[in-house]
């Protein structure tokens, strides 16, 4: 009978300990670090789909002649450009810890407006009107968008 | 497996997880300099060739700020995210001490 009281005491004994290092165990494992957000492709894949498009639209005005640079010519370049960065933004903001992607595509955006509001201001200026958007302008508002989109996919690539 | 043994290691694996992004965030931190360093002489020439109005001069200076921000936002990232995989490391290797004595005492 002592030997069976014994045995049983040992058991649960055993099982006590298998609970707390358990508990332990999971607490542990909660303690996971989880500051940046997953790498998510589809944001990286949209990103150079958008870096594409801003580039395809100043090759076109590059070859376009100086006088027909006008804003309305181009105006559905940016509007689609726009709408890219509205929907990448918006999947920004969804991702949990991202805050620091979701303020660079805060910031490529809004390069992106002022520029167009710079060409749209050209256009209507009977003394640029000649020239709305000298090559040096183009060059200069290219390396804007290579800089930002260039940390924008260094910051989600950092992320894998 | 003693304790001293586990933290040495997980310390290890930490160092490790540090050590393997290092290299990519001061190589990017480098460039920033650079990149800025060409803009500025874009700025320039296209000030130069008078293909800017003063209000463009004006938002393209607040534009270098814009830039050097979202440079350094990725920056952030790459810290955290080495901060992260580090802190990570070093739990998981605690983890897996905390498992193998499971089976040891059981």
């Amino acid at each position: 009978m002592q030997s069976k009281n014994k045995t049983l005491a040992a058991s649960k004994w055993r099982m006590a300990i298998a609970v707390l290092l358990a508990c332990t165990v999971s607490l542990v494992s909660g303690c996971a670090a989880d500051w940046v957000a997953p790498h998510d492709q589809a944001s990286e894949d949209r990103l150079i789909s958008a870096y594409e498009r801003i580039n395809r639209f100043y090759d076109e005005i590059t070859d376009t002649a100086p006088a027909e640079r006008g804003y309305p010519r181009f105006a559905r370049h940016y509007a689609d450009v726009a709408t890219d960065l509205r929907v990448l933004l918006l999947r920004q903001k969804t991702r949990a810890n991202n805050s620091e992607s979701e303020k660079i595509t805060v910031n490529i955006l809004e390069s992106w407006e002022k520029t167009r509001e710079q060409h749209r201001r050209y256009s209507e200026s009977a003394e640029r009107r000649k020239n709305p958007y000298p090559d040096t302008k183009i060059n200069l508002d290219r390396q804007q968008f290579e800089d930002h989109f260039k940390a924008a996919l260094i910051a989600e690539r950092a992320k894998r | 497996m003693d304790w001293k043994t586990v933290w040495s290691e997980a310390v290890g694996a930490a160092e490790k997880a540090v050590k393997a992004k290092a290299p990519g965030a001061r190589k990017f931190v480098k460039s920033i300099a650079e990149a800025r360093k060409k803009r500025l002489e874009l700025l320039l020439l296209a000030m130069a060739d008078g293909a800017l109005d003063e209000q463009t001069i004006d938002e393209e200076l607040k534009e270098e700020k814009a830039i050097l921000e979202s440079e350094f936002l990725a920056v952030q990232v790459m810290v955290k995210k080495a901060a992260q995989d580090a802190a990570n490391a070093l739990i998981g290797t605690i983890e897996k001490a905390l498992f193998k004595g499971i089976d040891f005492v059981v």
